[in-house]
């Protein structure tokens, strides 16, 4: 199947790798991909937990197949002890309409991620990004627990309304002790 | 005057608005010294607001001049129920927060904002502000409705980081020991 908006002789596929972070391991994954006269679309690269993890959209010639492109990462994947996973996109995601950024934060604990998406997920609201940021006490202040630090960027059902959104999440920010706000992406026009 | 200890988050007052200031009143004034001097005793900062030392009055105080980016020239300024009437333009720029201690973030800001208020003796002005010191206005009203820069920043992984360097009383500065 041809990737809809690369062209019959392209497909598009998600590539997740990841292994113990040293030097040379972008290099020898997009070397890999360059030898093979396919592109690279978008990444996503970062370290999480020490661990080099890299996301990457990439198009290669259709002729080529899901286990001919597996063989072709395979070396690399042996040199740095990449876990590499290949999945070939069958449709890109209808465009869709503005984005809202929700914050939230307060102190370390489990569950702030999943009860948040949770209720996001009742209201059909989808996320399209994701960050965290756990910022660790500096010494001489260990009695305040770590925050936590949660930023979504979310796209609301058409029928949805942020003010019908907003009061539900500040419940359960209280229920959970966390501060919870929602905004407009505010984008510049200039 | 006194120097009186900054209320960190999660302390809940710094998430509530304040209520305006009817009259300037002797507490008020004191108020006044008292934020002027906190703010004062903590190396480069430049601002600080009512609800950071547990006070729910729309008071804040401004002396941009205590640091590199600030204009030399600009003095201390008093800020009672000060608003937000007019902005435009927008700016990135790094901030941090004495109630917010172990991180910075980006945020963006408008670059020029008018601001009307009382001074410290209740009497009315109004005046625009731009480059540090408009963002630092920006950053105190935002204390006074309950908001910290975290509700500002747009990514939590690229936009907010941990703070590498604490200014000690005496102006110098250094990693926290590990």
């Amino acid at each position: 199947m041809a990737g809809s908006r690369t062209g019959a002789a392209h497909r598009t596929w998600i590539l997740t790798a990841s292994g113990n972070d040293r030097p040379g391991m972008v290099a020898g994954v997009t070397e890999v991909l360059f030898r093979l006269g396919g592109n690279l679309e978008d990444s996503a690269m970062t370290r999480l937990a020490g661990e080099f993890t890299i996301m990457l959209a990439l198009t290669a010639p259709a002729a080529l197949s899901a286990v001919k492109l597996e063989r072709a990462f395979a070396a690399v994947s042996r040199r740095f002890g990449l876990a590499v996973h290949l999945k070939a996109v069958t449709h890109r995601a209808a465009p869709s309409g503005p984005s809202h950024l929700i914050s939230v934060y307060g102190a370390d604990r489990p569950g702030i991620v999943y009860h948040v998406s949770h209720l996001l997920a009742s209201h059909r609201v989808n996320i399209i990004d994701l960050s965290t940021h756990l910022a660790a006490p500096s010494k001489g202040r260990a009695s305040r627990p770590p925050l936590y630090l949660l930023v979504l960027e979310v796209q609301l059902p058409s029928r949805l309304s942020v003010s019908r959104l907003e009061p539900r999440l500040r419940q359960l920010g209280k229920r959970l002790g966390v501060e919870i706000g929602c905004r407009a992406v505010d984008t510049a026009v200039l | 005057m006194a120097v009186l200890p900054v209320r960190v988050f999660p302390d809940p007052i710094l998430k509530l608005s304040c209520q305006s200031v009817e009259r300037v009143t002797p507490t008020v004034h004191r108020l006044i010294h008292d934020l002027t001097a906190t703010m004062r005793h903590h190396p480069r900062c430049v601002g600080l607001a009512a609800p950071q030392v547990g006070v729910r009055w729309a008071v804040a105080v401004l002396e941009t001049s205590r640091h590199p980016k600030g204009a030399p020239e600009s003095g201390l300024m008093v800020l009672v129920n000060p608003q937000i009437v007019e902005a435009d333009g927008a700016v990135l720029q790094r901030e941090g927060c004495l109630s917010v201690p172990d991180l910075t973030g980006n945020v963006r800001r408008a670059a020029r904002v008018r601001v009307q208020a009382r001074d410290a003796e209740g009497r009315p002005w109004t005046a625009w502000f731009e480059g540090f010191e408009a963002i630092a206005v920006q950053h105190e009203v935002d204390h006074l409705q309950g908001k910290l820069f975290l509700d500002r920043v747009s990514n939590a992984k690229t936009d907010v980081f941990q703070r590498k360097t604490y200014w000690r009383a005496d102006g110098t500065s250094g990693r926290p020991a590990q």
